[in-house]
């Protein structure tokens, strides 16, 4: 970025890179070094599967995950399309509606939603956790997809009214082939809020059958005590699938999270 | 074009609500019909009896009890209110459920059972006499829990096989403690194990120094009846500060949980004194150190000899060997169980049947039915069955009852003690702030 | 008169089609704002109304008592300890991330080699579930943990703490957690902001003789100024938003010295069954949100103008 360096500046950007990178690494690395002491990497790992419900909590993770990616998705698909591309009056009055959201903690919404969950006998039901959570992550997918399908030629779309399609055709043939980096986004980042999420599940799912990921921590210290090599084996297998979805899909993080942030 | 759009879009949304469907029916824990006839699972929470304990009560009732099964989940203390709590709202929460005396108890009583009738099908009318402690777990005039045991706090453990390893004696007055605690810090060892971050461990010792200086005052004081801001209570927090600025607890103690952190310490032998009660009675019997030699490893000695002392007399002068508690644990069912019947047959086996409580005698513990006497049958060595023997006069005198029973009040004792002892709040202050939270409770 | 018939036919047939088009449009904002609408705006307005009640959540019949929350609240010492948490630790995270984000990509987009293990070093903690981090920093931060340990290792030993027991360094650790969980967000948008910015525009500055440091504050960071934006707005609702570090490792204590309103919240209407006072405090945290952000706005937006 500024000009060809000496071997003085490479090696002082050497340095600086990793004393400012360094302590990121840090408690990385004491997981994954703590979870082989104890007993022995093999003897925790194993341990994690073999004595307590972990499948299980990764099970019910990806079900709250995929109905989540599902549900966002659809919706978003839908509404950025028709904020972006579509006529109605009170339009962007509407578009204000969704993204105000935006700025809500979701914590203001604990007592109304546990009452209501508790009223309606949701509890220990996975819907209880994807509503508010799809209804919270909305306000985001909506923008980011509202703004780029906005970049979609109108041309492309009036060629297709012109063949006849209706405006769902237009959407399923011709908007969202041409959104596929938005859709990317939009399924990763949903996926990313679903599989970390704490505080619905802490609320919502109190039978440990049903327990999400985020949940085996306590869990574990509740019920097993304080082994702490074979709480990290857990916390390392409970982080696995999601940095495994990063390193594939690191592009579309990136693209997603810089998408909506710079630009206006 | 308008029917081919309508007709997309419908799909579509009816897709969506078919997942939804699908979705809420695969969700639902304990939605069991509740049937009179076949084989019954009870689902039986507590934080004590811990999991391995609790084997041998099970295996034992459900010996006796032909086609009940109990499925029992050990939770820490730490952990416990909170996920029971939210699972008994939820309505799929266990059948039956531990509890302890005092806020606990007025807390879950819109989520529990009345025991009442059923403790008198059990024991007959005169159940209260032969169940004495069970008045503590009443509330909104019904009996929420039976007790299973009646403990007292106001002691302290030593682990003295490490005590004598160290050449030293187990401190019986302020200045002999901060002695040991020097000398025992000099090895590297904590002298005091204390979980800090759990307010009922914080109630219990200030309940132990507040007793040596006016004994059964505070129990009147929380009641409104006798003022909190009085010159015994201030000087009882400043005796507490000084367990932290002396050294007998370490600076770390109130980030950690009494269990499993400091228990856990003290176990291991990384401490050498706890401040818990006669609930921890069952460290002296040789079942206990076999369990432990499981759950610690190879590091742990079975030949242990934990022994319990009376609260070293922190005030000049203080009256020393008194005990405050009651049940330490009740047990209870729960209102939305589909079982309530087998439920409540649990309850009573554990609490008032003989077999039950000849069991709990076992861990060395005063049973909750006056009938049972305590068993020291395991217990490791004469010694220990000396002190142990030396704690039922208190047990049958306590000073007072160990729970508050406000939970405001508790919260805000909890935390004047949290502050005192992190130099946040003058001993002055502490006191002033739970007098102002007694009487806004009493309003 | 045939053409004129035929035009106003077809005009009517354009403005039926077109009727049912903004019909059909609707159609399709409809599933997300059922959810949205549904869930947030629905839930604001019950919550505004519990708010006004003294209720345990459970009784059929609850007591009301107007702006009795509102007032209990203003005279709680606790609350405005949770305030005055949040807002240090806002204020303090924010600026913390920003800057070691910036510095973090301009670092970066030097000659460094290796660059790509650098970025997924910093980023990773983005993705990684704010539960797992509570848990291992909780373990690193006791008194014989791996901080401690690390701290000894290298001869600063005299910085050794009690991280969460002591209640003036335990906010501290959080910010900590959460510097170490976010910056690499930032770093995000300032590496994509920073490939955006003109090469030509450095080229003439090098050109002139400006030093390093000199072109980066000149023309650099004033080109930052949208992400700047970003950043703290995000930050700002992040922050109130904080619950699960706050929870998991230190509880709010100890003695309050990390209660933070979210965390109040739960013990306040879930542990204790004050929902009435729950839901008061939560239309402050929103009714805060709303004012912040609309602060921010207008301060960005003026600034912009002038």
């Amino acid at each position: 970025m500024f000009g060809r360096a000496t071997i003085r500046a490479r090696i002082l950007y050497q340095v600086l890179a990793t004393v400012l990178v360094l302590p990121f690494a840090f408690p990385l690395l004491w997981v994954v070094l703590v979870s082989f002491q104890g007993q022995g990497a093999r003897a925790n790992y194993a341990a994690v599967f073999t004595q307590t419900p972990f499948l299980q909590f990764i099970t019910n993770s990806l079900i709250i995950s995929a109905g989540t990616v599902v549900t966002v998705t659809l919706c978003t698909l839908l509404a950025g399309f028709a904020l972006s591309k579509l006529e109605m009056p009170g339009k962007q009055l509407l578009f204000m509606a969704v993204v105000a959201g935006l700025m809500l903690p979701g914590i203001a919404l604990t007592v109304p939603m546990f009452l209501i969950i508790r009223e309606l006998g949701l509890f220990n039901n996975y819907v209880a956790v994807i509503g508010p959570l799809s209804a919270i992550i909305l306000p985001m997918t909506v923008l980011l997809t509202r703004n780029y399908m906005r970049n979609v030629p109108d041309e492309l779309l009036d060629a297709a009214k012109i063949d006849g399609a209706t405006s769902f055709t237009t959407l399923v043939r011709v908007v969202v082939p041409l959104s596929r980096a938005i859709v990317a986004v939009v399924i990763v980042w949903s996926f990313l809020n679903a599989w970390n999420e704490f505080f619905l599940p802490l609320l919502f799912l109190t039978d440990p059958g049903m327990q999400a990921v985020t949940q085996i921590p306590t869990y574990f210290t509740s019920t097993y005590g304080s082994d702490v090599p074979k709480i990290f084996a857990a916390l390392t297998l409970m982080c696995l699938p999601i940095v495994v979805t990063y390193v594939a899909f690191q592009r579309h993080f990136e693209r997603g999270l810089t998408a909506g942030a710079i630009k206006d | 074009m308008n029917d081919h759009a309508r007709r997309r879009a419908a799909a579509l949304l009816s897709l969506a609500a078919a997942a939804a469907v699908t979705l809420a029916a695969c969700g639902g824990g304990g939605d069991q019909a509740d049937s009179g006839d076949g084989p019954v699972t009870l689902t039986f929470w507590s934080w004590n009896p811990s999991a391995d304990n609790a084997a041998t009560y099970i295996d034992a009732f459900e010996a006796q009890h032909e086609g009940i099964t109990v499925e029992h989940r050990f939770i820490q203390y730490s952990d416990y209110v909170n996920t029971t709590q939210l699972a008994l709202q939820s309505g799929s929460g266990p059948d039956v459920f531990g509890l302890q005396v005092g806020a606990l108890t007025t807390q879950f009583a819109p989520l529990a059972e009345d025991l009442t009738l059923y403790a008198e099908e059990a024991l007959g009318a005169d159940w209260p006499d032969q169940l004495p402690s069970s008045a503590q777990l009443r509330a909104d005039d019904k009996q929420v829990a039976l007790p299973w045991m009646v403990t007292g706090g106001g002691l302290v453990w030593a682990n003295q096989t490490l005590v004598d390893e160290l050449g030293l004696t187990v401190p019986t007055t302020f200045a002999e403690l901060t002695q040991f605690c020097a000398a025992v810090r000099a090895e590297g060892l904590t002298c005091m194990a204390h979980g800090g971050k759990d307010a009922w461990h914080n109630i219990d010792v200030y309940q132990a120094i507040v007793n040596q200086i006016a004994p059964g005052e505070l129990y009147a004081a929380l009641a409104g009846e006798t003022p909190f801001d009085a010159p015994a209570f201030v000087q009882a927090f400043e005796v507490w500060q000084s367990f932290f600025t002396e050294g007998i607890f370490d600076e770390g103690a109130l980030g950690l949980t009494a269990y499993p952190d400091a228990n856990d310490a003290f176990r291991r032998g990384e401490a050498v004194l706890i401040a818990f009660g006669s609930w921890q009675n069952a460290d002296t019997t040789t079942t206990s150190m076999e369990a432990y030699a499981e759950t610690y490893g190879d590091a742990f000695d079975t030949s242990t000899v934990f022994m319990p002392y009376f609260f070293p007399q922190v005030v000049p002068g203080g009256q020393t060997g008194l005990m405050f508690g009651g049940p330490d644990v009740g047990f209870a069912v729960a209102s939305s169980s589909n079982h309530k019947d087998e439920a409540a047959e649990l309850v009573l086996w554990l609490t008032a049947s003989q077999e039950g409580q000849e069991l709990m005698a076992t861990t060395v513990q005063q049973p909750a039915l006056v009938s049972v006497p305590l068993d020291l049958s395991d217990v490791m060595t004469p010694e220990q069955e000396e002190a142990l023997e030396a704690q039922a006069p208190a047990l049958e005198n306590l000073v007072g009852q160990r729970e508050i029973d406000s939970a405001d009040v508790r919260t805000a004792l909890g935390d004047a003690l949290a502050a005192v002892a992190s130099g946040q709040q003058s001993a002055e202050d502490a006191a002033d702030a739970v007098q102002a939270a007694i009487d806004a409770s009493l309003q | 008169m045939t053409a004129t018939t035929a035009t106003t036919a077809a005009a009517g047939r354009s403005r039926l089609r077109s009727r049912r088009a903004r019909l059909t449009a609707y159609l399709y904002v409809i599933p997300a704002l059922m959810l949205i609408v549904g869930i947030i705006y629905v839930g604001v307005v019950y919550n505004s109304w519990v708010s006004t009640l003294d209720w345990n959540g459970l009784d059929p019949e609850p007591t009301q008592v107007g702006g009795g929350n509102y007032a209990r609240l203003l005279a709680d010492p606790i609350f405005w300890t949770a305030l005055r948490n949040v807002a240090l630790f806002g204020v303090v995270t924010i600026l913390v991330q920003m800057g070691l984000g910036l510095l973090i990509a301009l670092v970066l987009s030097g000659p460094v080699y290796g660059r790509g293990v650098y970025r997924a070093v910093v980023f990773v903690p983005v993705v990684l579930a704010p539960a797992a981090i509570s848990a291992a920093f909780r373990q690193f931060f006791r008194p014989d943990g791996q901080l401690n340990a690390l701290l000894d290792a290298v001869g600063l030993d005299a910085l050794q703490r009690a991280w969460v027991a002591d209640p003036q360094v335990a906010l501290l650790a959080l910010m900590a957690v959460n510097v170490f969980s976010w910056t690499g967000f930032s770093f995000l948008l300032y590496q994509a902001a920073l490939s955006q910015v003109e090469a030509s525009q450095l080229e003439a500055a090098q050109i002139d003789g400006a030093g390093t440091v000199r072109t980066v504050r000149s023309i650099v960071v004033p080109q930052l100024r949208m992400t700047h934006v970003t950043l703290a707005l995000t930050g700002v609702i992040g922050s109130l938003k904080t619950f699960d570090i706050v929870f998991l490792i230190t509880g709010g204590g100890p003695a309050r010295s990390t209660e933070f309103l979210t965390t109040y919240i739960y013990k306040e209407a879930i542990m204790q069954f004050n929902v009435g006072y729950g839901a008061a405090l939560s239309m402050i945290v929103l009714a805060l949100a709303l004012l912040l952000t609309a602060v921010q706005m207008r301060l960005y937006r003026l600034d912009r103008e002038s």
